[in-house]
């Protein structure tokens, strides 16, 4: 009887110690990083889609195969996502996550049925915007058109100017109408080319508040909250899953130290006659120990995974975004470089032309009084040059002209310089860079945020060149501009001063903004941390700095007094 | 000007071609193409004085054209147009190109035709240079020295190991030394330069050594540099060769080989040095470095 | 924030670089399992998938024909005349959705439509499969490449593979699309000018020349108003999606071998390519085009007849 009733204790025993052990061991890690980057995936896709739509409306994309491809390739991951298991990963809990996963799905189908009509739309506004100059001139070259000269260029002029920024209509539509009625007596052909140029002009003046509706339509559906917010869901309920194992870890513990308790007692009243079943008991207690001491350490080694993955990710993309970054600009650099280069010649070498002629024409206008006006077409030519002479204003008029334009050139010149400093795609790797250089390219980058508002001061000190990467520095340096900037609520100044201490050279971006709340302050450089509203900033931005500079063997510090400023000192070692 | 040279301009953009044509169609017989292959036809069917080519063209790159130009007529001078400096561009149109200067997109009208004349002027004595007899004698070959501008002992060693005994190797561990075995010993004919030496940058003294010493052939061994300032070594150093860190010996032993003989083909034929002709630095003119320099060679 | 700016202004500046034509030419090859290809192409061709055994779907899309059946609307079963032209199969498996309502996403999902369709084969896939798995040479063949065997999936995908395998690169248009000059003569390039000025390529773009976007028929002047005797299929994706905004919209054909897919349309009323172009210009683009420019465009879209396992299409 007795030795029944231990073979069941013992059996119930090692089937509660499965039971708890199985229980510890819920948590898949790896189909839920599979399932998390699968949302990573759609938020990237998605912001290339949007990117893609923004081309054709600036005319930028000339098809609509890279959209229509995006869309199969944002199906396909779709799929993806409804192939995984959910309910084995994430347990019986996820029927907030699907909610979501449903309004999700809801919405960008709702986006896409918006770009369709998106591009649908564009086809036929980018078209007749095109068309509308032609169809002007082609009004132009017909006969007898020459009264309506005045009116024509004012519509053109008007509907290429509403084609692009937010006018008001009616102005349009009193154009339109003005040159039909000047029209109605005219010939047919004339009549019919003036009512083509009409029916685009509403073409466009009825398409383009359309197309803007669909992209403000388009821009308010954006998932990326939702897939956010699906991130965090689904984060939770991996982390949730962890907690849930927790008890059962502990119960598995008190368990075996009551199963401990019980075999002792037993091996104490029945030490001698069942020494086999003290043996077993034995054994047991050391499958218990290397059970308690594998779950304690694969759960250490989960969160450790889990907190690399994500810092992993995080640089990942940052690293990516600054790589394509560079590239883009080498491309950008050279195509621009290129008419900028024959632009520029063109116009020295029409300057040449314009003095010569201009000297030419001195020497004729000399030469001419002296012939009496009945000789061949003096007097005629007198005039010409009378004529000549009332344009001389003009002629000045002229070559200032072409100075300006030579001098645009140099500052689109200047710009061009300036991105390629920024992002120093040739100085991949680390060398010695001047960080005034970096500041001024930065300055210049971020100079539409200042506008009328914020006043730089510059306190450059005499510092020596730094080893560094310079992308990356630049990067640090335009986000604690941005910032300075977005603390400064109406007026303000930034100041930036650079110097030397011991053997690190110090950055300070000084603002006399907002100034960052105590306690908010030791958590500043957390990833994710933001005080912007959802979708304005990221988050990321001083994280990452902070880890640039920890690469660099630099550091960056904070002070700031609510209502006073906010200081960012940055500090980057000079030596090899 | 005599219209009696002729120059050559090579871009896939028309429109560069038709200005650069107008800009020079009054000095010179001006060939243009947007093709590379028919820019070889070109070479080869007329006596081209002076090429000036783009670096991004779809057919043919600007360093590779340069390149077969140099084997087809290696009298005719070769310089690289080119809106965008990329470094691996830079760094071929150099070694392989052994171009003669570097232009870069937007260009400025008087500059480039004060270039492109000078140009025209040292194309124009090459074509008309006739080529020495005399081959130099073995003796001449062994006093020649090879200067090596490094504190990396690897690179001196390597370069002990491939150049003697046949030539004097030596080392310069500061710019003090180098600059002093330069002036003092006349028979250097090879330098072999880091860019950056104890922690300062030897581009300004290296330009300032071509321009006092033209004949001296400079291969460059360095790090990874920025576009900007190799572009300035060519134009303003006129840099042989640039390797880039770390070296293969076999590298670094044909490109020996290249510069020596270059030296060689100057010393036997000295209308080839109008090449070497460099522009004057014009950054860092005001600077201390400037003047340390200057001291060093007075 | 600046940085998205930034990326974008440069991201479109590249692209308008880089992408000089909005035609691209079509591959040369496709990466396709060739027995499912072929197990396709049996499936195609076979009548039996129709209900009373007299119509395949090469019935209708022979490729002899240009992949169509060169007639304003379809025959089904029982002689009964279609409500639609059919499309071409040639390329269809590059365009963005399938049918003219673009209602399938997919060619596979498309196989569904034409069986159970009561003017077209008026069957059903129990009736397909029942048919199907009486021949041991399906049930052999299927079992061969698919280890479930005869199933719906499987029919859909094998169809679908075998009309992917319906491309037709090399036409003389993608050979001057890849650099050959000389492909095209003086006046096809005078009539692609025409194509790009008048603005056909803001719809007929990318590489199948369409086929990748939903435009109204009627843009500039109402189409259906001209015609009348409205009909269902008229309605276009309004059928699909029931939006006033669909109202007499379809996907973009594409314009490959459009030179041998006559007549035109949906409707299939255009029975030349002169005549389409008319169309094409008054009501898409509200313009008249001169007759030696349309001459010049016409013989442009002859262009764009291409190859099929390496012999001109005719």
């Amino acid at each position: 009887m007795n030795k029944i009733f231990t073979n069941i204790v013992t059996v119930l025993s090692v089937i509660l110690l499965i039971f708890l052990y199985q229980k510890t061991q819920l948590v898949d890690t790896e189909q839920h990083n599979q399932v998390i980057s699968t949302l990573g995936t759609l938020k990237q896709l998605e912001a290339v889609w949007i990117n893609q739509v923004l081309h054709s409306r600036l005319a930028l994309n000339n098809n609509y195969d890279a959209m229509a491809d995006t869309w199969i390739t944002l199906e396909t991951t779709h799929q993806r996502w409804q192939d995984f298991q959910l309910k084995r990963i994430y347990g019986e809990n996820i029927a907030h996550a699907e909610y979501q996963k449903t309004a999700y799905l809801a919405q960008i189908t709702k986006r896409r049925e918006y770009i369709e009509q998106f591009k649908s739309v564009n086809a036929i506004l980018s078209n007749s915007v095109r068309y509308f100059p032609t169809a002007v001139s082609e009004l132009m070259r017909l006969e007898d058109t020459k009264l309506l000269v005045g009116d024509v260029n004012a519509l053109l002029s008007a509907v290429l100017r509403y084609s692009l920024l937010p006018e008001k209509e009616t102005q349009i539509q009193k154009l339109i109408d003005n040159l039909q009625e000047k029209g109605a007596l005219s010939e047919q052909d004339i009549r019919s080319q003036i009512n083509i140029i009409a029916s685009h002009a509403r073409t466009i003046l009825k398409y383009r508040p359309y197309i803007d509706a669909i992209l403000e339509q388009i821009n308010i559906l954006s998932t990326a909250q939702k897939i956010d917010l699906l991130t965090t869901t689904y984060v939770n309920l991996q982390d949730a899953r962890l907690n849930e194992s927790t008890p059962y870890h502990q119960m598995l513990m008190v368990f075996s130290g009551l199963l401990l308790l019980l075999i002792l007692f037993i091996a104490y009243r029945l030490r001698v006659s069942y020494t086999a079943l003290n043996r077993a008991n034995q054994q047991l207690k050391t499958a218990n120990d290397t059970l308690e001491q594998r779950v304690t350490e694969r759960t250490r080694i989960l969160s450790h995974t889990l907190e690399q993955l994500k810092d992993s990710q995080m640089q990942l993309v940052q690293s990516e975004k600054m790589a394509s970054l560079g590239q883009m600009v080498a491309g950008l650099v050279h195509e621009i470089n290129t008419p900028l280069g024959y632009v520029k010649s063109n116009i020295q070498l029409i300057q040449t032309i314009f003095s010569n002629l201009k000297h030419v024409l001195q020497e004729y206008r000399a030469l001419i009084v002296n012939i009496p006006d009945h000789i061949s077409n003096g007097k005629k030519l007198k005039t010409q040059i009378e004529e000549f002479d009332e344009l001389k204003e003009d002629d000045s008029t002229g070559e200032e002209l072409l100075k300006d334009a030579l001098y645009g050139l140099k500052q689109i010149f200047e710009l061009v310089i300036n991105l390629k400093n920024f992002s120093r795609l040739d100085l991949s790797n680390i060398s010695k860079v001047d960080l005034h250089e970096g500041l001024n390219s930065s300055l210049l980058i971020a100079k539409h945020l200042f506008k009328n508002k914020i006043t730089i001061n510059k306190q450059y000190g005499d510092i020596p060149k730094v080893k560094c990467a310079p992308s990356q520095i630049n990067q640090v340096f335009l986000n604690l501009l941005t910032n300075a900037v977005q603390a400064i609520e109406n007026k303000g100044s930034i100041i930036i001063t650079t110097r030397v201490k011991n053997d690190h050279v110090l950055v300070l971006i000084q603002d006399n903004g907002k100034g960052i709340p105590k306690k908010v302050l030791p958590k500043i450089f957390d990833p994710f941390f933001t005080t912007k509203d959802i979708g304005e900033g990221t988050g990321m931005g001083l994280s990452i700095s902070y880890k640039i500079l920890q690469e660099h063997g630099g550091n960056i510090e904070v002070t700031s007094q609510e209502g006073k400023g906010t200081t960012f000192t940055v500090s980057l070692p000079t030596g090899i | 000007m005599s219209k009696n040279a002729t120059i050559l301009f090579v871009d896939d953009e028309e429109r560069i071609l038709r200005s650069l044509k107008v800009l020079f169609k009054s000095s010179y017989n001006v060939h243009i193409t947007t093709n590379g292959n028919d820019a070889l036809d070109i070479i080869k069917q007329n006596t081209v004085h002076v090429i000036v080519s783009d670096q991004r063209m779809p057919e043919m790159l600007g360093v590779d054209l340069l390149h077969q130009v140099k084997e087809y007529s290696p009298n005719t001078v070769r310089l690289l147009l080119t809106g965008y400096s990329e470094l691996g561009a830079i760094v071929s149109s150099v070694n392989k190109g052994e171009i003669f200067r570097y232009i870069k997109k937007p260009w400025d009208n008087d500059n480039i035709q004060s270039v492109v004349h000078q140009a025209v002027r040292i194309g124009g004595e090459l074509f008309n240079a006739t080529p020495p007899s005399v081959p130099v004698s073995h003796s001449e070959k062994q006093k020649m020295g090879i200067l090596v501008i490094d504190d990396d002992i690897e690179i001196y060693r390597m370069v002990k190991e491939i150049a003697e005994p046949q030539y004097r190797v030596t080392q310069g561990l500061t710019m003090e030394s180098a600059i002093n075995s330069i002036t003092h010993q006349n028979d250097i004919a090879v330098l072999i330069s880091e860019l950056s030496l104890a922690g300062e940058d030897m581009s300004l003294a290296l330009k300032m050594i071509k321009q006092h010493a033209p004949n001296l052939v400079i291969l460059v061994l360095s790090k990874v540099q920025d576009a900007d300032s190799l572009i300035s070594l060519v134009n303003e150093g006129k840099i042989f060769r640039f390797l880039l860190k770390p070296v293969r010996k076999e590298l670094l032993e044909r490109s020996l080989n290249s510069s020596i003989q270059h030296y060689l083909s100057t010393q036997e034929n000295p209308a080839l040095l109008a090449c070497e002709i460099v522009e004057k630095t014009q950054k860092g003119i005001n600077s201390g470095l400037f003047k340390r320099i200057t001291n060093l060679f007075s | 924030m600046l940085f998205r700016v930034l990326i974008c202004i440069i991201l479109s500046l590249m692209q308008n670089v880089c992408a000089k034509e909005p035609i691209t030419p079509i591959p040369l090859t496709m990466d396709l399992n060739p027995d499912k290809v072929a197990l396709g192409q049996l499936l195609f061709e076979d009548k039996r998938l129709s209900h009373d055994n007299t119509i395949a779907c090469v019935s209708c899309h022979d490729l002899a024909k240009g992949g169509t059946d060169q007639l304003s609307h379809s025959i089904g079963i029982n002689d009964t005349e279609g409500d639609i032209n059919a499309p071409t199969v040639f390329n269809s498996g590059f365009n963005f959705r399938q049918f003219w309502n673009g209602r399938a996403a997919t060619l596979e999902e498309q196989v569904h439509g034409p069986i159970h369709h009561p003017k077209e084969m008026g069957s059903h896939w129990i009736e397909v499969i029942n048919k199907l798995k009486k021949d041991q040479a399906y049930l052999k063949k299927f079992k061969a490449l698919y280890p479930q065997g005869i199933q719906i999936q499987n029919i859909k995908e094998a169809i679908a593979l075998y009309e992917r395998s319906l491309f037709t690169p090399n036409a003389r248009f993608d050979q001057y699309l890849r650099g050959n000059h000389k492909a095209i003569s003086s006046d096809e390039k005078k009539g692609y000018t025409l194509f790009k000025q008048y603005g056909c390529i803001a719809c007929h773009q990318g590489m199948n020349i369409g086929g990748n976007l939903y435009q109204v028929f009627g843009v500039l002047n109402n189409y259906f108003e001209q015609r009348g005797n409205i009909t269902q299929a008229d309605l276009g994706r309004f059928t699909v999606t029931g939006k006033e905004y669909d109202r007499y919209r379809f996907k973009v054909p594409s314009l490959r071998n459009v030179e041998i897919t006559a007549p035109y349309f949906h409707d299939g009323s255009a029975k030349t390519l002169k005549e389409a172009v008319d169309i094409m210009a008054f009501h898409q683009l509200g313009r008249t085009i001169p007759e030696h420019e349309k001459q010049l465009i016409v013989i442009f879209l002859k262009t764009l007849t291409g190859t099929y396992q390496g012999v001109l299409l005719k």
